[in-house]
């Protein structure tokens, strides 16, 4: 079972094959649970956005067509959905500029002594969503920007632009401590 | 930049749910398909209580299935004889079915006797132990309602002029 695809388990899912739904659990929890923490920047909340996912898998498996979409990108859209509802909640995707903003809390104050990579870390939750969210698929899930662009819901263009944004603006925001560190 | 963020990519990969999520997953998904089997397990289940409860009643309650003696009797005959080549009263005789010896005719009803008569039919059925009793036929008194086979002497007219056991029936 656990060669099978995703799609080719879809029949035994939508019949509650808890054998079919381990597999397609295992093998995509990871990536889901990722978008969501990237996305909330809590793991709590990443864990109950994986788990409404899932949930929502099972109530709608059925449903799902094979040939007109991967599991994949549905379970991203579920995801995704839950993510946006999340973040609305805590008016975070309220303000989500395509232009510079400038975090609630500056960083660099408090990084002086960290090394990059720990800076990075601290610094890419600050970013807007909509930057954090193609750094989560085009850069942690290696996405094509195609397929980020389907799950994101924006041109091609779009995702591209946003990603060479969001690493300008990790760059920027480091160049202090780079220049501290070395 | 690149190098830094594939660094940190890399860290980020290896992030995962927490086990407690699956958990709840499978349990959840145990409790639906339990749920979806009594959808159609609970009418079955119900279907069969019912069966249960109702089945011993319906099997005590004695079902009376009168036996049509006379019904049975007016029976059309097994043969018919063509009236209009029948010139001389002779009694055409049947031959009656393979098997035991058959006893004696007992006249029934009105007939007395069994009389010389134009034509008759002799026809095989069942009648109910009692009935029989009722003629004086020898039969056991523990099984009076199961039937016996007998013969039925069928006149001109249908009616019964005699019957007969088709065998010893002590």
């Amino acid at each position: 079972m656990g060669n099978r695809t995703d799609e080719e388990l879809l029949p035994a899912l939508s019949q509650g094959d808890e054998a079919a739904f381990t597999v397609v659990y295992r093998r995509r929890q990871g990536a889901i649970y990722r978008y969501a923490l990237q996305m909330t920047g809590s793991a709590e909340t990443a864990a109950e956005v994986t788990q409404e996912v899932f949930l929502a898998l099972m109530r709608q498996g059925s449903r799902l067509d094979g040939e007109r979409g991967t599991v994949l990108s549905w379970l991203y859209a579920v995801a995704r959905r839950q993510v946006l509802k999340h973040v609305a909640i805590e008016r975070r995707y309220e303000c989500m500029p395509e232009d510079d903003a400038e975090p609630a809390v500056d960083p660099r104050e408090e990084m002086e002594h960290a090394d990059l990579r720990e800076q990075l870390r601290t610094l890419i939750p600050t970013l807007p969503a909509v930057f954090r969210e193609v750094l989560a698929l085009c850069v942690v899930e290696e996405m094509s920007y195609g397929e980020a662009a389907r799950i994101a819901e924006v041109p091609e263009g779009t995702i591209r632009s946003r990603l060479h944004r969001a690493k300008a603006m990790l760059a920027e925001r480091m160049a202090p401590v780079v220049r501290r560190v070395l | 930049m690149d190098r830094q963020l594939r660094e940190w990519a890399a860290e980020q990969r290896l992030e995962s749910a927490p086990v407690s999520v699956e958990l709840v997953l499978r349990r959840e998904l145990r409790a639906r398909r339990w749920k979806r089997r009594m959808a159609w397990t609970a009418p079955l289940v119900a279907a069969a209580a019912l069966a249960v409860v109702f089945w011993p009643q319906a099997k005590q309650e004695p079902v009376v299935k009168p036996k049509p003696e006379v019904a049975r009797a007016v029976e059309p005959p097994v043969e018919f004889v063509d009236e209009v080549k029948a010139e001389a009263p002779t009694i055409r005789r049947i031959r009656p079915p393979r098997g035991p010896a058959p006893q004696p005719f007992v006249a029934v009803g009105a007939w007395q006797a069994v009389e010389p008569i134009e034509r008759a039919n002799i026809v095989r059925t069942e009648l109910p132990r009692a009935t029989l009793a009722r003629y004086g036929m020898p039969v056991g008194a523990g099984r009076l309602a199961e039937p016996a086979p007998v013969e039925l002497l069928l006149g001109e007219d249908g009616t019964v002029r005699a019957i007969r056991l088709v065998s010893s029936i002590q």
